[in-house]
């Protein structure tokens, strides 16, 4: 068994003559909290629909713990847990009914099953809303079920497409306890987000994404380090700021501010 | 052998998994079943009265058969038709675009095969329920000649109601908008229903007609149903029928996972 969960090599995809990914290249850790950062467009969706088999990539090679989508999707797919962007609970079912079907696409018996919804109910504190019907829920409680019904399976991986998207800061800040819970219990957790703070906060590895291309890569701690160096020494060459003393004043470059540096850069250049 | 290739590859990804899909729809119906019995029940029965009773009063029979026992096979047929042609399009284009169903049941090990596969039992599930309904009140209620092959009808309706759902499939598959299933419904449903010998003996049609009608399905159905409603059996044509019907169900079944394949997995 290899060290890796998902390593992705040369990654392309076209649309017609849109190129959506250009050569793309990444190795995601067994136990990692691995993100993906972009703006809109970036390309972010398309390599996640690659990953869980429902785009078929141009060109390149993926594994997926050990295997290839292209002749295991089922056998991969029963290891993974998909929370997509759209939102897409089954509204004709109850909250309960939601995670019992769902289960029944993985082949989960039926005592299992009801032992998993239960415990996930209670994992995500929707417990009290078993059996109301999803139509009736809150953006917050849809939006924790979805994250519930992608764990039915225990994944050894979870894919999450901008999972707080729209979700006011305390829902937000629940779903980020709830990830970081899950990725100390061992499951790989990819993630892709728009969100800067939310990426600086839970991401330990990330890839920034431009238009489908990597313009980025590395741990958090070494991007914020080194993209921030400039600044401290700057700091205290010239204004006689240590280093200590530039963190506290928060002089450092958040990584959005990296991110759209590097971003302006590259429009620049292709402008 | 290209194509054997192709449904190989299909046949292979069919597993027994494609029930979990029939059962999701089949538990979304128990919350709604008492409405939706009661309209398999209620509109054959108007067919059967209004135009039984009514044509029937001048019409005696045909070919020796009383008018009414005569387009009761031809309602089981048609009704059938309906139901199956109902959820395979409007039903099943909802759970594969607004509802999102196919999409999320995409990313767990169920394959589009399967998919296809259970929606086609669920629309067939609703057939049977609608041709069954048609058979149990004409029996209940006009006590027709009682022929032991009736016994048989629930079979046929079965596979009637697999062909209509898997050529609903076919033309969800490509279908664009809701409104795309209007035509359908006129150009190749209501045609079916008026001119293939449900209400009257295909004979009497021009022979240009005629040829037409021999390429739409239900015309085999509905003369299998009738054969054995009123025991009039001729083994090897009622066979030849069957297979037909048969054929039609698996090429567009087939047909169906091709291209809702394409549109899914881009």
């Amino acid at each position: 068994m290899n060290d890796y969960a998902i390593s992705v090599e040369n990654l392309t995809k076209f649309y017609n003559d849109f190129s959506a990914l250009n050569n793309i290249s990444f190795k995601i850790k067994r136990g990692d909290f691995f993100g993906i950062i972009g703006p809109n467009g970036a390309g972010k969706t398309t390599i996640l629909k690659i990953l869980y088999s429902v785009v078929i990539p141009s060109a390149g090679s993926i594994d997926i713990l050990g295997l290839s989508p292209v002749n295991d999707a089922k056998k991969i797919k029963s290891r993974l847990g998909v929370v997509p962007q759209d939102d897409n609970l089954d509204e004709d079912l109850s909250v309960f009914e939601n995670l019992i079907i769902y289960s029944m696409y993985f082949g989960i018996n039926k005592k299992e099953s009801f032992r998993r919804a239960s415990e996930l109910l209670d994992f995500f504190s929707i417990a009290e809303k078993k059996n109301s019907k999803v139509i009736n829920l809150s953006g917050g409680y849809r939006r924790r079920l979805l994250i519930a019904r992608a764990l039915i399976n225990s994944p050894d991986i979870i894919i999450l497409d901008e999972p707080t998207i729209g979700l006011d800061p305390e829902y937000r800040l629940n779903i980020w306890n709830k990830l970081k819970l899950l990725n100390k219990s061992g499951i790989t957790i990819l993630m892709s987000t728009h969100y800067m703070d939310e990426a600086e906060k839970l991401f330990r590895n990330v890839i920034l994404l431009n238009r489908g291309e990597i313009v980025l890569n590395g741990s958090m701690d070494s991007i914020l380090n080194k993209n921030n160096n400039e600044n401290i020494d700057g700091a205290s060459d010239n204004t006689a700021y240590k280093k200590e003393d530039a963190y506290n004043n928060k002089r450092l470059k958040s990584l959005e501010e990296i991110f759209m540096d590097i971003v302006k850069n590259e429009n620049f250049k292709s402008n | 052998m290209k194509i054997l290739k192709a449904i190989n590859e299909i046949n292979s990804n069919i597993s027994l998994r494609f029930y979990a899909v029939f059962y999701r729809n089949f538990r979304v119906w128990l919350r709604f079943y008492k409405p939706s019995i009661i309209g398999d029940i209620i509109e054959p029965l108007l067919f059967l009265a209004a135009l039984g009773l009514g044509i029937g009063k001048f019409i005696h029979n045909i070919n020796g058969t009383p008018y009414l026992l005569y387009i009761i096979p031809g309602i089981i047929s048609s009704s059938s038709m309906y139901a199956a042609s109902f959820e395979g399009t409007f039903g099943s284009y909802t759970r594969m675009t607004t509802k999102g169903i196919f999409d999320a049941i995409l990313v767990t090990p169920v394959s589009i095969e399967e998919i296809v596969a259970g929606e086609v039992l669920w629309s067939a599930a609703k057939a049977f329920m609608s041709g069954l309904a048609v058979l149990l009140i004409s029996l209940i209620f006009f006590r027709p000649y009682i022929s032991v092959f009736i016994l048989l009808i629930p079979i046929v309706i079965i596979l009637n109601g697999l062909l209509f759902a898997s050529l609903s499939l076919f033309i969800t598959s490509f279908a664009p908008s809701y409104d795309f299933f209007s035509y359908y419904f006129t150009v190749a449903i209501s045609t079916m229903f008026l001119f293939s010998g449900v209400f009257y003996p295909v004979s009497a049609l021009p022979a240009i007609i005629r040829y037409i009608v021999y390429i739409m399905p239900l015309y085999y159905t509905v003369q299998i149903t009738r054969a054995l409603f009123l025991g009039h059996l001729d083994l090897l044509p009622l066979l030849m029928n069957l297979l037909i019907i048969i054929l039609f169900s698996l090429i567009f079944f087939y047909l169906s996972v091709y291209f809702i394949k394409k549109r899914m997995i881009s």
